[in-house]
């Protein structure tokens, strides 16, 4: 799939532009601050309703606006050109409306077009807490699973509503175990459900990064991904489920929350049999990142039948010879790239035909500013 | 806005509070509305406050009537045995739509949500065991296919089924988030005739 070209409204610093991009690899070149990393984060929203940089829309639109708009037109892998319009109003929430026709919700649109995001903050997959591994999990499977967003969205509903009934059993419990009885039926069915689907896709995960890593680090490093589900597997029946849920009861209202459920699983990644997270090198960490992301890239492009596109942000600023390397391996199966750099000029050899095909985007105050609406308070 | 007419801006500022009325929507009614003859408009209003001076709700199944009990109610035609549990009159309105179902109604008025505050005794319940408790062979189940619809749903299982009443849910052929009301006469009618035994 290729990303065509994008407008862009009331998206952070932009207030009204359109891009147009080329086919395969994209130079967002200029200083800091002026919108780079803005326009892939514009990118992000079209495929998966949501920005890389952060969890609150809000934050996305412009200052003293009421909303912001980006509109992308694609052309699909069988050529067909395709069409989606992502608003988000203040007041009225987001509207999804595809093919300039049909509107649809969040969990049907995300996956159409596939995407995989590598920033500076994507480090936090290897080193950070197990939310960022959950999240990294959440964003790759609701892009591969037609009905895992739907499910996850009704998990955290059921969650809520679960730790509501919680906090209130703080003041009284009377009538509790009447009241959480029918949460906990959902609570199971449906973290079950997602507790499957997460194993299943991290052994299909581990499947495609080991090799990879393999290949990095010329065999000298074997990656093992393990998934920790919350969830123990003797919960075979929603019976043994509860029981458990009943001889804990008392913590979980102590605690104000639920303490068992996908929302607490964890994913380890091992290299050589040692928990990276612990005891990884800075290397040995950004080889794995590299390692899941082309997985991410292979599994997507697999699973969909559909290319997506690649949005790396500001790694260049600190590329090593390792990584060069590594880009130049596994490049050349991408099929449309965007890159944040500070200048024009890429200082790194790449020799296949990515790098034949540029297309650059300028950004800086000047373009900015001829954009921007002259309006003194 | 400045208008010259505040009676005009105060029609606008009264369309725009319905739901799904834009600012835009409610300035193109009233100067429909204001285009109408005296006598359509007239009609409208007094539809208005007669609708709201007339109707209640019914006092077996909380149906919106004139009557007590609704018609519904009322009918020796339909099956007394059977009762559709919806969470809105409304609901009541695109069932009987498809014109299929024989049986009567139980409106509870919302669903089961701890976050809202909605517990047990918020909704209709006590009225629905007091029905079951008198001949009602089997409850269909038709709250929305949202978490706190299936929720709602096995609640009332759990509570009806010591009964001896058959406790059934139409099937999840409704997309996910979707009001009943919104839904389309055929995904509804399979649905209904989809409905599965709660376990
Ligand atoms: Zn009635």
């Amino acid at each position: 799939m290729i990303l065509r070209s994008l407008e862009i409204e009331n998206f952070r610093i932009f207030q009204k532009s359109e891009f147009e991009f080329g086919e395969r690899l994209n130079v967002v070149y200029g200083p800091n601050g002026q919108g780079k990393t803005t326009l892939l984060e514009a990118i992000s929203v079209t495929c998966l309703t949501k920005s890389f940089r952060t969890r609150q829309d809000t934050d996305l639109i412009r200052h003293g606006q009421t909303f912001f708009r980006v509109v992308a037109h694609f052309r699909d892998d069988m050529g067909v050109e395709r069409t989606v319009e992502i608003r988000f109003d203040r007041s009225s929430g987001k509207r999804i409306l595809l093919d300039r026709s049909r509107v649809i919700s969040a969990a049907e649109h995300v996956g159409t077009f596939p995407v995989v995001v590598l920033s500076p903050d994507d480090d936090e997959i290897t080193m950070g807490p197990p939310e960022r591994r959950r999240r990294f999990i959440n964003i790759v499977l609701s892009q591969l699973d037609r009905s895992y967003l739907a499910l996850l969205q009704e998990y955290v509903r059921v969650l809520k509503q679960r730790n509501a009934i919680l906090q209130e059993a703080r003041e009284s419990r009377f009538g509790l175990s009447k009241k959480v009885e029918p949460w906990n039926q959902k609570f199971f069915q449906i973290g079950r459900e997602i507790t499957n689907r997460r194993a299943r896709f991290v052994e299909a995960l581990n499947l495609k990064a080991a090799p990879i890593l393999s290949e990095l680090t010329t065999g000298a490093e074997s990656l093992e991904i393990r998934y920790e589900p919350s969830f123990r597997p003797e919960w075979d029946s929603y019976e043994k489920f509860s029981a458990f849920l009943d001889e804990n009861l008392n913590l979980e209202i102590v605690r104000g929350t639920s303490l068992f459920g996908p929302h607490r699983d964890e994913v380890l990644f091992l290299l050589n049999g040692v928990e990276l997270r612990r005891f990884g090198s800075r290397g040995q960490h950004r080889s794995c990142l590299l390692a899941l992301k082309i997985a991410e890239y292979r599994m997507l492009l697999e699973g969909k039948g559909e290319s997506p596109i690649f949005l790396l942000d500001d790694v260049y600023g600190e590329i090593d010879e390792f990584r060069e390397r590594a880009l130049n391996d596994y490049f050349g199966e991408l099929r449309q790239v965007f890159i944040t750099s500070h200048q024009r000029d890429i200082k790194f050899n790449i020799s296949h035909d990515l790098m034949q095909k540029i297309h650059y985007i300028h950004m800086d105050m000047a373009n900015l500013a001829s954009q921007e609406e002259v309006f003194e308070p | 806005m400045n208008l010259s007419s505040p009676s005009l801006e105060k029609l606008i500022a009264e369309l725009a509070k319905l739901p799904g009325i834009g600012r835009k929507s409610a300035q193109r009614l009233a100067f429909y509305l204001l285009k109408q003859p005296q006598e359509e408009v007239e009609n409208l209003a007094r539809a208005l406050i007669e609708v709201k001076q007339k109707t209640r709700t019914c006092s077996v199944c909380f149906n919106l009537t004139e009557g007590d009990p609704c018609p519904i109610c009322r009918d020796e035609q339909r099956d007394r045995q059977t009762l559709c549990v919806v969470e809105e009159a409304h609901d009541i309105f695109a069932i009987e739509k498809l014109g299929q179902y024989r049986g009567l109604y139980h409106v509870l008025g919302g669903v089961l949500s701890p976050l809202d505050g909605v517990d047990p005794e918020h909704l209709h319940i006590r009225e629905l065991v007091e029905r079951c408790r008198q001949n009602v062979k089997e409850v269909i189940i038709a709250t929305s296919p949202s978490a706190e619809g299936d929720v709602t749903a096995l609640y009332l299982a759990k509570l009806l089924r010591p009964l001896g009443v058959k406790v059934t849910r139409i099937a999840r052929g409704i997309p996910t988030g979707s009001d009943l009301e919104y839904v389309d006469e055929m995904t509804l009618l399979r649905a209904l005739e989809g409905r599965s035994t709660l376990e």
